[in-house]
């Protein structure tokens, strides 16, 4: 499964509670619009690096890396780059 | 057999129930009224290895798997009496030096950890204020960027160990915004201007270890003090709590593992109409209880410790440590609960352990996410819209 798809499967199943946000679009703001809070940022590193072999520094958590789809998979792809 | 069940986890354990017994034994009664906490008996712990445990071996440390630290709390809580300490020198191993270990560059890991590790230096962990706890965002303290350098202003409320603390580990906010990524932690030294230690706080237990605020007025700290970098706080403070609910809640086995014993010795040899309380099955149902309860949480916080020995991540283990730390924390107080019954009022006494190791058990289910928060992650993880 291609790096962006496999990341939209997961926020849209384990992230999104709001059914405003089921729609989301890949460059959506993930953060400013609530879908990923504390907890949420958590489980997704956890599933990044599970799932896609990844690990992800501290100084790389940063709002820029995680604030929409497109942004996360550009950071996935860059680390297994 | 479970991955746990081993002679050397064994050993563990009994070497620390043995130092224990050798240093720390004795009567804790004025101490527990007093609220003594003792500078000497830290040191001691340090010297014997406890707060040296998952450090790095560069730096004089012991480098042993998690399983390993759980069965020393384990043995040194059971032969240690003095819960209140034990939690204490839990605190700072999980709380404090897993995160510098994990989060400062190497030059603050130098200066700051061996000296934690040979007991020569205390520190707290900010992070608590009186009107922000589990609701993190909710954070008054603020931290300014000046230059190289963050100001930092705010009070931190019902902290272990502030009042003797040298440095401490503080959240701030750095941005306004409702973000995952607008708490930074720093850490800071308590002679630093502008930096005090505030009132301190009476409990109703674990009062061997003191409690009081932190007040940072105008404080100036470096950015080479920040751990985790800018806006890294929230995945500092997933970590540091994550050790504390995996290995920090070992330290309610050790009352457990011995009031089992004396609650058995009692059921068995107060008589009470002609034969032993332990015969009528209201005192035996107890026991029983107990023993559930005691056998469940080794199992629960070994098998946890046994994943993250054998290398799992915390952030991979956080629904897993909740778990632990919900269960181990709500059966300890019940075990306790139950301890009291079968002792009576021989326990109701000050001068018995039975009803200090239940008043210390009382804070299993606030420290490090209250029950409630953590049901509510539990949940979260598995994807409710809580």
């Amino acid at each position: 499964m291609e790096i962006k798809e496999s990341i939209r499967n997961y926020i849209k199943s384990e992230l999104v509670n709001n059914k405003d946000h089921r729609e989301l679009s890949d460059s959506d703001q993930l953060i400013e619009s609530g879908v990923i809070d504390s907890l949420g940022m958590m489980k997704l590193i956890g599933f990044l690096e599970d799932n896609h072999s990844v690990q992800i520094d501290d100084m790389e958590l940063v709002p820029e890396n995680f604030s929409s789809i497109d942004a996360i998979a550009s950071l996935v792809e860059k680390k297994m780059a | 057999m479970q991955p746990w069940e081993n002679p050397e986890i064994d050993a563990m354990k009994g070497k620390y129930h043995q130092l224990a017994l050798d240093y720390f034994s004795g009567d804790f009664t004025e101490r527990d009224k007093t609220g003594d906490f003792s500078l000497q008996r830290w040191k001691k712990a340090a010297e014997i290895g406890l707060l040296s445990m998952m450090m790095p071996a560069s730096l004089g440390g012991m480098e042993v798997p998690v399983t390993h630290v759980v069965a020393a709390f384990e043995g040194f809580g059971e032969g240690c009496r003095d819960g209140g300490f034990v939690y204490a020198l839990g605190n700072q191993l999980c709380g404090i030096q897993l995160t510098i270990k994990q989060f400062a560059d190497e030059a603050l890991k130098e200066k700051y950890l061996p000296e934690l590790m040979n007991g020569n230096r205390l520190a707290a962990y900010g992070f608590t204020e009186e009107t922000s706890g589990s609701d993190a965002y909710s954070m008054q303290t603020t931290a300014t960027e000046e230059g190289d350098n963050y100001r930092i202003n705010g009070r931190k409320c019902y902290i272990t160990n502030a009042p003797y603390a040298d440095s401490a580990i503080v959240f701030a906010k750095t941005s306004a915004a409702r973000s995952p990524f607008s708490l930074t932690a720093f850490l800071v030294d308590m002679n630093n201007e502008g930096a005090s230690h505030g009132r301190e706080f009476e409990k109703i237990g674990l009062r061997t270890v003191r409690m009081g605020e932190l007040v940072f007025d105008n404080v100036l700290v470096p950015k080479s003090n920040i751990l985790g970098g800018k806006g890294g706080g929230l995945r500092v403070l997933a970590e540091s709590t994550g050790w504390e609910r995996a290995v920090l809640i070992s330290s309610a086995l050790g009352p457990m593992n011995r009031g089992l014993k004396a609650c058995i010795e009692r059921a068995k040899t107060r008589n009470q109409f002609d034969k032993p309380i332990g015969a009528y099955q209201q005192i035996s149902s107890k026991i029983a209880d107990m023993v559930m309860r005691q056998r469940l949480s080794r199992q629960v916080i070994y098998d946890l410790a046994s994943k993250l020995s054998s290398g799992k991540s915390m952030h991979t283990c956080a629904q897993d440590a909740a778990i632990a730390k919900l269960f181990v924390s709500d059966n300890f107080i019940r075990f306790e609960m139950d301890a009291m019954q079968i002792f009576g009022v021989r326990g109701y006494l000050l001068e018995s352990f039975i009803n200090r190791d239940l008043r210390d058990s009382l804070s299993f289910n606030i420290w490090s996410g209250t029950s409630e928060t953590l049901r509510n992650t539990i949940a979260k993880l598995e994807g409710l819209p809580v």
